[in-house]
């Protein structure tokens, strides 16, 4: 008997199985994407709110798995989704506490001694230069603080185009505005992150790590 | 052309026409600023795309799956309740309504008759009606006109 490696299956027949109540089904979407989701989110709201924004994300998914058409793009329904979930924490937020809403825990859930957000891997702390550390430490903070003091939509539209990857029309779509909007949202995020960065935009904006990797 | 950073942005995405996108590489070639301004923008995006994602704390994919399990049984468990609840309300609102309705169609109905125009309104219409009526239906043959004021019903 040979065994076979396979990725996970394709997420049309994870859907339809989450359908008939295939709790396993849904559990194998989740560890597909709640990694992507979680990062999304951290940038959106910090990383403290993060875990609770994300369960109520895959809360939101589970309960609106029926209205999804299997000719949409899942992904794209997926950010809407959390994008969504995370206006609505911070509208929630501003309601309790006031009009600012600081992204807190700008350093992620770096153990003590590792990177800030140093990715999936996190490396040996005693591997890496501690000089190197901090320095990462910094930037990741200092571009944590520069994207909370954007709009939340003009964060929105930052983080899923220059962090994630995506596209001005998947953008419009997961926004549900106009390609314009996109445009100019893009335009007005980037000029106030430059102002903020600009430091660290003289060392040719690369990220003090060698090995850092792009989570487009 | 003149200089315009959001030109710049949109240049660097690879979204502008054909012609406009011309016009602007044209314009780098004669100006600095916006050359300065367009490396400083790839820059920013390079960063940007190189910042290690933050890792999802260890266990959240089982809390995720916990979660949702525990919110959907609540909800089931609390579905019979709530339809009971609602049903019962739903039922006692409509009852008060038919009552309302028919209470206030029986005033309506009795107004219509009376108390809708002042009392001696009131009787010389009705006074009129009955000997229209009389008169519609031949019954006012036998009634002693000599009794009834001049003028009315004939």
């Amino acid at each position: 008997m040979t065994s076979r490696k396979t990725g996970p299956p394709p997420v049309g027949d994870l859907i339809a199985r989450c359908l008939t109540g295939d709790v396993r089904a849904f559990e194998t979407l989740v560890r597909t994407h709640h990694d992507q989701v979680y990062g999304y989110a951290c940038r959106m709201v910090g990383p403290d709110a993060a875990d609770d924004v994300v369960q109520e994300v895959f809360l939101r998914v589970y309960r609106s798995l029926h209205t999804f058409r299997s000719e949409s793009d899942f992904k794209t329904w997926l950010y809407r989704i959390t994008t969504n979930a995370c206006l609505d924490h911070l509208r929630r937020m501003r309601r309790q506490r006031g009009r600012f809403v600081p992204l807190e825990g700008g350093g992620g859930h770096a153990d003590e001694g590792g990177p800030a957000w140093g990715g999936p891997e996190r490396p040996d702390p005693g591997a890496v230069d501690p000089a190197l550390r901090a320095e990462q430490r910094e930037l990741a903070e200092a571009l944590q603080a520069a994207l909370g003091r954007l709009s939340d939509h003009h964060r929105a539209v930052l983080v899923l185009h220059d962090m994630y990857g995506f596209r001005y029309d998947e953008i419009k779509d997961i926004l549900r505005c106009s390609l314009g909007t996109v445009k100019s949202r893009l335009f007005y995020a980037r000029r106030a992150l430059r102002e903020q960065l600009r430091p660290y935009l003289d060392a040719a904006g690369d990220w003090p790590a060698s090995g850092a990797s792009s989570v487009s | 052309m003149r200089c315009s950073s959001e030109l710049l942005s949109a240049y660097m995405d690879g979204q502008l026409p054909g012609p406009v996108r011309a016009r602007v590489r044209s314009h780098l070639v004669r100006c600095a600023p916006c050359r300065r301004e367009l490396a400083e923008l790839e820059a920013l995006r390079q960063l940007l795309a190189g910042a290690p994602a933050p890792p999802p704390p260890p266990g959240l994919a089982e809390t995720i799956v916990g979660h949702v399990r525990f919110r959907e049984a609540e909800r089931v468990r609390r579905r019979p309740r709530v339809r009971f609840w609602q049903g019962a309300i739903a039922g006692g609102v409509a009852a008060v309504l038919v009552v309302a309705l028919w209470w206030a169609g029986l005033d309506g109905l009795s107004r219509m008759g009376h108390g809708s125009a002042p009392p001696a309104v009131e009787a010389a219409l009705m006074e009129h009606s009955l000997y229209a009526s009389l008169l519609e239906t031949g019954a006012g043959d036998w009634v002693d006109w000599a009794l009834v004021p001049a003028g009315d019903g004939r």
